[in-house]
């Protein structure tokens, strides 16, 4: 049971095309030939026509609208950093040449800083470690007069006296050997007192 | 206005196609994505504003589409122009948050650049206009999603039946047969306003339920 003869709705099928501009120009003569014959098919072709002008208006004003967003909220929101655009072949030899002398003089700077840095502990001389210099100066007598009286009367003791053992005793002498032990004033208090 | 030009990118990177851009900007040249946001920055931003009818959800999509687009750089492969991807993004994004319907857009705003652009229309013309523009995109918004989104690209966006089909990803016959049906429910809900002059539906082409024949006869006698 068909309602309407094939003509319009042929005719209906081209409308949407007319209003999107892709009906052949041959068509649309077809078609206003037919709305020109068929009252319904005219008024739908003038109604469509109000809306399709009414639509375009409607939205005439947000075409002009537009946005100032920026690429960089873009790329915040995206979480990208700006990576540099020029490379290395067009920044120039001058460029390069003081980016590698950069980096030579930094590396030098590694370089040179970690041999300090690898020097072991165990080359440092200990503060109690023997020494040449140390035995000989425990040898001499000292300069200050009452540690020379001191030193002097142990050393006329001990060649007098067979009892007294030979051996050298450590700075400071059998009368004071707890004060021996100090390091720092070893020149003052090496001597007998 | 200038700080905004003077940040446009160059001539040349506006000469260069979609697809250059692209594997251009895939390379690490940010110029290039800069190219593409100022292509398509305001037709995405106008397409979310038709859509949510909110100026920083409109905002919040594009700055979204082109994330995604940057995130996308890798596997996008344009054909030729990037717009349809960019739309279909903006579409999907756009319909994810709730549009607020019967609310006009501005209108103020709108009438105020009216006034400007054209001195001679007076104040009642400029409102009367302002109030068949309230109609019409009220008629748009009582339209589904599939046939609202049509006409918004071809009113709005200026997209033909092809750029439009691959947008929304279906056939051309159907975007055109949603375009038609949009039209004719247009047509429907506008004749009740007789600012229009249209005439009612009834008296002219019937909706295509009507076009279909009755399941029931009628009984001898009964009015048809």
């Amino acid at each position: 049971m068909r309602l309407f003869p094939v003509a319009c709705r042929a005719a209906e099928q081209k409308m949407a095309d007319l209003f999107t501009g892709e009906l052949h120009i041959r068509e649309r003569l077809e078609l206003e030939a037919h709305a020109d014959s068929c009252a319904r098919c005219d008024a739908a072709l003038r109604d469509l026509s109000t809306i399709s002008v009414a639509l375009d208006r409607a939205y005439a004003p947000l075409r002009q609208r537009g946005t100032l967003l920026s690429p960089a909220r873009v790329r915040l929101a995206a979480r990208v950093e700006p990576r540099p655009v020029a490379t290395w072949w067009r920044v120039g030899f001058v460029g390069r040449l003081s980016e590698a002398t950069m980096a030579l003089g930094f590396a030098a700077l590694v370089l040179g800083g970690s041999l300090d840095i690898a020097v072991k502990p165990d080359a440092i001389p200990a503060a109690s470690a023997p020494s040449v210099i140390k035995d000989y100066m425990r040898t001499q007598p000292p300069y200050e007069e009452t540690a020379y009286l001191r030193w002097l009367r142990f050393q006329l003791r001990a060649i007098g006296s067979a009892s007294v053992p030979a051996v050298r005793y450590p700075a400071g002498g059998q009368y004071d050997v707890e004060q021996v032990t100090i390091e720092d004033d070893w020149l003052n208090t090496a001597g007998p007192r | 206005m200038t700080e905004q030009s003077a940040k446009r990118p160059a001539p040349s990177e506006e000469r260069r196609t979609d697809r250059e851009l692209v594997y251009a900007a895939r390379d690490g040249d940010m110029l290039a994505f800069d190219a593409l946001f100022y292509r398509y920055r305001d037709g995405i931003y106008r397409l979310g504003l038709a859509i949510t009818k909110d100026p920083s959800h409109a905002e919040e999509i594009a700055v979204d589409t082109f994330s995604r687009a940057y995130r996308a750089l890798a596997r996008l492969e344009p054909e030729g122009s990037l717009r349809p991807w960019l739309y279909r993004v903006a579409v999907n994004l756009s319909y994810n948050r709730r549009p607020r319907k019967g609310v006009i857009l501005s209108p103020l705003e709108d009438s105020a650049n009216d006034t400007f652009q054209s001195e001679e229309r007076s104040p009642s013309v400029l409102a009367e206009q302002a109030e068949l523009r309230r109609i019409v995109l009220a008629a748009v918004d009582t339209l589904g999603p599939k046939h609202r989104i049509v006409v918004v690209l071809h009113y709005m966006n200026g997209l033909n039946l092809a750029e439009i089909a691959q947008v929304v990803d279906c056939p051309i016959g159907t975007v055109k047969s949603r375009l038609h049906y949009a039209l004719r429910r247009l047509r429907a809900h506008l004749s009740a306003h007789p600012e229009f002059g249209i005439e009612p539906m009834t008296l002219l082409m019937p909706s295509s339920r009507r076009m279909v024949a009755p399941a029931v006869e009628p009984l001898p006698g009964e009015p048809q």
